[in-house]
């Protein structure tokens, strides 16, 4: 009673500092009644996107099951999708601890409210483009829940993440698996493979979100919610897939700068894409345009979640 | 049309009963919490927490029904065992 008096006093202040001293301090918290208010809105809006961004991966790819030039490779495609049907599966039931429920935010919501990525919103116009989406797309998403489960100070989430990360590693193998095959098919494949690493590569620049100059909120840092920022998220991916592109073959707006000793874009983020043509225009624009075409979203978005949420089960899905 | 799914039949109705999961991939391992699952009842917990936790060949795999786990350092704590 005397401690429950105790805990009413404290002012919300007082309660803020001694969370952000404790995370400092490396502590992880393991259960909501240690979060204040800003920390949980904060650590919600994290898992809630990445919830989200695991079930736009099911339209995304429902077209590669279709295509698969190979029963191998339909297998590898359904065995992927449902890995990230299992991890939205992991995140929405996280999510319900702290009062969602699952079942709307995936069938009832309305597909204009889910919080995808312009990567998750172009359809896949061939084998070529799921070989891509895997080295670009999975490559993107794996170092940034990889920074997650390492660094997240809620520490359910972070360990939710291991079989997360144990899986997105997969799909990355595969899709440098995919691409190096193809670009062994000769100069014709080679070129198709080239035009659509054009298309996917700004993409994949871009899933880290605006660059840490113009970055203003900056709580999920402060919260060591996640550990690295955009720029050094971007840095990892640009390491990994830069001489990955080189030693295939495949050339890339990006280089390695001697001097800095770090990967550079050849181009200053941020550029449109052109909606019409589907190509790059690499002229730099201010954040508000980008921000806005992001908002907009790619052609994919609504219809594919719309379909998810309609489409009966049965035979035709295969 | 709408997708029709049936609450009653897939979540045991309105009010999610959740189970917790744990395994081990051999005998030398310790029984970890791995994780946990929704389902309305022991049947399909049991075949959600396979399809789900799929990571691992497990050796051993076990679900608990959240109900049935008593708390002590987390008394009167809605998540009881935390996902793992």
């Amino acid at each position: 009673m005397a401690q429950a008096a105790l805990a009413r006093e404290i002012p919300e202040e007082a309660t803020e500092v001694a969370l952000q001293t404790r995370i400092k301090a490396g502590a992880t918290l393991e259960d909501i009644s240690e979060m204040t208010p800003r920390y949980r809105d904060v650590l919600v809006a994290t898992m809630a996107i990445a919830a989200d961004l695991e079930i736009m991966t099911l339209p995304l790819d429902f077209d590669a099951i279709t295509f698969a030039p190979s029963i191998n490779d339909r297998i590898a495609v359904a065995s992927a999708l449902q890995d990230e049907m299992g991890h939205a599966q992991v995140m929405f039931r996280m999510l319900e601890d702290f009062g969602f429920d699952s079942y709307h935010q995936v069938f009832e919501r309305d597909p204009k409210n889910f919080k995808t990525f312009f990567l998750l919103e172009f359809g896949n116009l061939s084998p070529i483009d799921v070989g891509l989406g895997h080295l670009v797309g999975d490559q993107a998403g794996y170092i940034t829940t990889r920074d997650l489960e390492e660094n997240c100070s809620f520490g359910p989430y972070s360990r939710s993440l291991r079989k997360v990360n144990f899986e997105e590693n997969f799909h990355v193998k595969r899709g440098e698996y995919m691409i190096r095959h193809y670009m062994q098919q000769g100069p014709e494949m080679r070129k198709r493979v080239q035009e659509r690493m054009d298309f996917w590569f700004p993409l994949g620049a871009e899933w880290f979100g605006a660059t840490d100059d113009v970055k203003s909120r900056t709580d999920q840092l402060h919260y060591k919610i996640r550990g690295s920022s955009n720029d050094q998220l971007r840095q990892i991916w640009l390491q990994r897939l830069v001489p990955f592109c080189e030693q295939v073959g495949l050339k890339v707006p990006a280089h390695f700068d001697r001097e800095k000793g770090i990967y550079v874009l050849d181009y200053q983020m941020p550029i449109l894409l052109n909606l019409e043509t589907l190509k790059w225009d690499f002229r730099t624009v201010t954040w508000p345009e980008k921000l806005a075409q992001w908002k907009k979203g790619g052609p994919l978005k609504l219809p594919g979640l719309t379909r998810m949420q309609v489409e009966l089960w049965g035979q035709d899905l295969w | 049309m709408k997708k029709v799914i049936d609450r009653q039949l897939e979540l045991g109705g309105d009010k999610p009963e959740f189970y917790e999961v744990f395994a081990r991939r051999d005998s030398a391992e310790p029984l970890t919490h791995i994780g946990s699952v929704e389902a309305p009842n022991a049947e399909l917990a049991e075949a959600r927490a396979w399809f789900v936790y799929d990571q691992h060949i497990w050796r051993e795999m076990c679900i608990v029904p959240l109900s049935a786990i008593v708390t002590i350092t987390e008394r009167g704590s809605k998540s009881k065992v935390k996902v793992v």
